[in-house]
Order: C-alpha cells, then sequence, then structure tokens
C-alpha cells in the first residue's frame, strides 16, 4: 500500500491505497494535485482498500475509511474509484463548517462566480461540464464553499462527475475533454469524472466573487427560459440545498443572506445546451 | 377562537434575524434556530409586539392607520391570518384576557 498527498483546493488529504484504478484515475483527473506522501498537515486521512475477507476473491469490493472509521458500507471494486470521490465529497461537507457548504455547482468569468443550486437530476453538473468547456473557470461541480469570513467562493477544481445520458452529451459537446473510466451499475447508475480544464486548476487558488445564483432544471424539448427568481424563494432553495446550514445557525442565515442579496437570482429552463450557454453568457456580459 | 380581547406578544426570550426582500420576509428564529418564509406585513408585526402586547383589534386599527391595510371588512381576518401564521410557527403567542 503507497500513500499519496492529494492537494484539492484548500483542502489537504492524506491517501493510502494499493488500488491500481484508484492510483491511474487520479494522475489522469488530479494532473499536478497528487504527489508522493509528505510528513505534513492533513485535513483528511482516507484509506481505500479491499476487504481482508474471502470477498476479496469473490465479488471483491472496496472499503473507505476515513480516520480509521467506515462511515459507508463497502461498494464493488470497480467503484473504487467514484466511492473516493463520494468519499472525499462527505469529508468536506460534513467536516468543514469555516465554509456555507450548498450543493450546487459553480463556475467563473473573471473571477465573478455563478452559483448553480440544484438536486441531483436538475442538470447541474451537465450545464457546468459545458460551461467549463466554453470559456468559464471550475471552481466545483458538487460543493459551493461559500467562505465565511470573505463571503468569496473557494475553487476546488475536482473533476466533474457524470451521470447516465450525460455522459455521452457532454462527449459529443467537448471532445477534448479528459474523461475517466465510466463505472457501471452504480447507486446513480453509469458514471464516469471529467478532468477540470488545466486553466482551472491552475486558478485553483483564486477565489471567486458571487454575483448570480442560477437554479438550473433540464426539461427535454424545453426552449431556453431564464426567469427572475424572487430572493426569499432563492434564499430557502440554497437554505435546503445546504449541507451544514443547520449547523452554522445564525452564522449560516447571515452567510446566506449575503449571498442572496448580493446576487441576482433565477431559474433556468434547458434542453439544449448552447442555448443555456448562450443565455449565461448573455446574463453576465 | 381567538377573542378580541386576546393579548398577542412575542414569544419570551425570542430573538429574531429577518431579510425584507420586496413583499418576502425571512426570518431566521434563534431561539428555535428554525427559518420560515412569510409575507409582509409580518415585519411590521413583529417591530409592534416587540414593544407591547395588543389585541388583535390594536393591531388591525394600527396597521389601517398606517396605511399597511385599507380600513374595510377583509383587515381584521387578513390581521387573524398573519397572527395565526406566527403563531403555528411558536414566534409568538396568545394569552386570554377575560
Amino acid at each position: 500500500m503507497k500513500t499519496y498527498s492529494v492537494k484539492t483546493g484548500p483542502f489537504h488529504s492524506c491517501l493510502s491505497t494499493s488500488l491500481s484504478s484508484v492510483i491511474t484515475s487520479l494522475e489522469l483527473l488530479y494532473p499536478g494535485m497528487i504527489t508522493d506522501y509528505q510528513d505534513d498537515f492533513y485535513d483528511f486521512h482516507i484509506k481505500l482498500s479491499t476487504p481482508q475477507t474471502i470477498r476479496r476473491w469473490l465479488k471483491p469490493q472496496v472499503v473507505f475509511f476515513f480516520d480509521g472509521k467506515k462511515p459507508f458500507k463497502p461498494l464493488p471494486l470497480d467503484q473504487a474509484f467514484p466511492m473516493f470521490e463520494w468519499g472525499l465529497n462527505w469529508c468536506i461537507s460534513q467536516h468543514c463548517h469555516q465554509y456555507l457548504i450548498i450543493h450546487a455547482a459553480v463556475v467563473a468569468k473573471n473571477d465573478k462566480a455563478l452559483v448553480l443550486p440544484g438536486q441531483p437530476g436538475a442538470g447541474k453538473s451537465t450545464l457546468c461540464a459545458a460551461l467549463v468547456h466554453s470559456g468559464w473557470r471550475l471552481l466545483s461541480d458538487e460543493l459551493t464553499l461559500l467562505s465565511l469570513s470573505t463571503g468569496l467562493i473557494s475553487p476546488l477544481a475536482r473533476p466533474v462527475c457524470l451521470k447516465n445520458e450525460s455522459i455521452k452529451v457532454i462527449q459529443e459537446f467537448a471532445p477534448e475533454a479528459v474523461f475517466g473510466n465510466v463505472v457501471h451499475d452504480t447507486v446513480k447508475g453509469s458514471v464516469t469524472h471529467v478532468k477540470a480544464p488545466n486553466e482551472s486548476i491552475d486558478k485553483v487558488d483564486i477565489p471567486a466573487t458571487p454575483l448570480w445564483v442560477v437554479f438550473p432544471q433540464y426539461q427535454a424539448d424545453s426552449e431556453c427560459l431564464l426567469n427572475d427568481k424572487t430572493k426569499g424563494l432563492s434564499f430557502m432553495e440554497l437554505a435546503k440545498l445546504s449541507f451544514n446550514y443547520n449547523v452554522l445557525a445564525l452564522t449560516g442565515f447571515n452567510a446566506l443572506s449575503q449571498l442572496v442579496e448580493t446576487s441576482g437570482c433565477y431559474d433556468l429552463r434547458y434542453s439544449r445546451l448552447e442555448e443555456a450557454i448562450l443565455s449565461l453568457d448573455n446574463l453576465v456580459s | 377562537m381567538f377573542k378580541s380581547k386576546d393579548k398577542w406578544s412575542l414569544v419570551p426570550e425570542s430573538e429574531f434575524s429577518v431579510n425584507v426582500w420586496e413583499h418576502e420576509i425571512v426570518l431566521f428564529n434563534q431561539l428555535t434556530q428554525d427559518t420560515h418564509l412569510l409575507a409582509k406585513p409580518v415585519d411590521w408585526i413583529l417591530e409592534k409586539l416587540k414593544y407591547a402586547s395588543l389585541t388583535l383589534d390594536e393591531l388591525t386599527e394600527s396597521a389601517i392607520r398606517e396605511n399597511l391595510f385599507p380600513n374595510d371588512s377583509d383587515c381584521s381576518l387578513a390581521m387573524i391570518n398573519f397572527v395565526n401564521s406566527l403563531l403555528q410557527i411558536d414566534v409568538v403567542e396568545v394569552q386570554s384576557n377575560e
């Protein structure tokens, strides 16, 4: 088993694993962010390994360890890299309360951030992947980190997770993108991860100022509609989509109030990526 | 049913943080840690009850005086609905004054 240091935005993870699929995926999707272990402070100590039971040979599985504990049930071995990604999301969302963490993709232009909150299936990751291959900077496809001390959004620039039909859609939309392996039969269906563009990785330490909150909703055959959304409704939906709003209590309320107060809030219904991107480009121009 | 002499007041020890955006009010109750989406003139009612316990009639008359409500037969019912919505979320309480 080998131990690596993985730097993703403001977080430093110590990862121990001997699983070749995880190491290969990390090298492909986290270029420049993974190094050999260094004696340093780590936010998260993660281990991915196979159980020391008959499961090593019969329907092999992978186990995710966080600080020596197993917060999740094992998954089939071929899901080891998705498990690392989901596990790291869990580590961040459950422990990093110096941020208000919202279940939202977030992209930026000229260091001005556009937050795309949404429940699974809303189409936020697909739209996020398309935007970051159309001139926008990727901050995160899943976790918006709103700093409680500055009100700015900290980038992660981790791979974008795509599911099912979205995989083909983005393969056709951005054939130059770097895709990881497609893993089938996960709890989310077929999944793959797309590497963050190099420019996004290069600027991972530069936070962005949130100026727009757009709630996307993919709807087949819909025309593209971008409508104002009231701030009160936007606030309530963002609070519901936050992982730690309740933990932060008044501090969370104040942070979210500032975000909503200083951002334009919109609903976006779309079916064609090109139209959605044009609409968002026009919004911020 | 509420009686006209019942006195309405804020729940003791309660503290609120409020955002007012056009007609919407987002209220954070620091006592219960709950967040609520409400409508105007809830912010006005909270401000009135901050300083005194008031009856529904007193609240309604004050709202008419300050042009929050038109002076018609619906304004009492509207005020009952607003204070009742605040009662349901433990922001105000009512004391019988008979």
